[in-house]
């Protein structure tokens, strides 16, 4: 019994440091939208950074009050589906998610890439936004039950 | 070599050329380091034919090995690419961020930062290569692919092992 309350206190803490992380990287995209502070080195740190993990289009990124975000529309997306999707995991159990979810989660965020690339329709923000989140949403899960099966693989290793 | 380290080696090298190229980003986004890690553990698992299900740590540590050979190809790639051009788009957006703090007047630590943003740029215009821009551009590299390597490592093993299981 204190060992499954032990092992239930750990996976909370570790989904909290989890969904920790992601806010970190989450504030950090926001930030030019969120200050008016301006640092020029701190701002070519941080663009560069992002540009690293998106092509930082500035008409594909979300503007708030002239400023843009740091990463796409779509990328923006998946870190608010994911953090949405954190919040939720420290409220409810995480099921473990099967292969064709995520595969399922992933075909929005397909064609809607194909059809702008291929122009059957001009690219928009707010469905950029849309396929991103139920992606970003479903990854998150996966990474979480992945995380806690390795964990509770070691725990019960360890106590064998 | 290692079986391990050589598929890390190859598919973070193959990111790290499709990062330079114009327009894939565009297309593969912030997909294209994790997906690096995943065709990794593929690799790896397809030349361990007794292995039957991959351990997430083992994944863990593939996607994050990938990412750290594309982190260093990727800087490797752009200092020989800022060598040779004697630009990069430090160079480029440099006459923007200069307008940006004189309209502002931002205060001395902006002035400060300028300066060394300044230095960067004449350094990368007269010799083409900038000891500080190499240093910052190979940190956030390593710390942005490694990040996103480990998730794609973690997400290639669990979508490996379920189909290991499937079969």
């Amino acid at each position: 019994m204190v060992l499954i309350f032990e092992y239930r206190a750990k996976i909370i803490i570790m989904r909290l440091l989890f969904l920790f992380l992601l806010s970190i990287l989450t504030i950090g995209f926001l930030l030019p939208t969120i200050t008016s502070i301006d640092n020029s080195l701190s701002n070519f740190l941080l663009t560069k950074v992002y540009s690293t993990v998106c092509h930082q289009e500035s008409a594909k990124c979300i503007s708030i009050g002239g400023a843009s975000m740091l990463v796409c529309a779509r990328c923006a997306g998946i870190y608010a589906g994911a953090l949405v999707s954190g919040l939720f995991s420290l409220l409810t159990l995480v099921r473990p998610i099967s292969t064709k979810v995520l595969i399922l989660s992933v075909i929005p965020l397909v064609i809607d890439v194909f059809f702008t690339f291929t122009g059957v329709y001009n690219y928009s923000q707010s469905i950029a936004f849309a396929s991103g989140l139920a992606f970003g949403g479903i990854l998150y899960l996966l990474v979480i039950a992945e995380l806690e099966n390795l964990f509770s693989n070691k725990s019960f290793k360890g106590n064998e | 070599m290692n079986k391990k380290y050589l598929s890390a080696l190859v598919c973070g090298f193959g990111a790290s050329v499709l990062t330079t190229i114009p327009g894939v980003q565009t297309i593969a986004c912030c997909l294209l380091v994790p997906v690096a890690s995943a065709i990794s553990i593929f690799l790896y698992n397809k030349s361990q034919t007794e292995l039957i299900k991959i351990q997430t740590g083992t994944g863990i540590f593939l996607g994050l090995l990938t990412a750290v050979f594309a982190a260093l190809f990727a800087s490797g790639f752009e200092i020989i690419i800022t060598y040779i051009t004697r630009t990069s788009d430090l160079v480029t957006s440099m006459p923007q961020a200069e307008k940006v703090v004189k309209d502002m007047n931002l205060g001395p630590a902006a002035e400060e930062s300028m300066e060394l943003l300044k230095q960067m740029v004449s350094e990368i215009q007269s010799k083409g290569f900038s000891f500080l821009y190499a240093f910052l551009i190979t940190t956030t590299n390593l710390i942005t692919y490694s990040i996103f390597g480990m998730l794609g490592g973690l997400i290639g093993t669990a979508v490996i092992n379920k189909r290991n299981q499937a079969v």
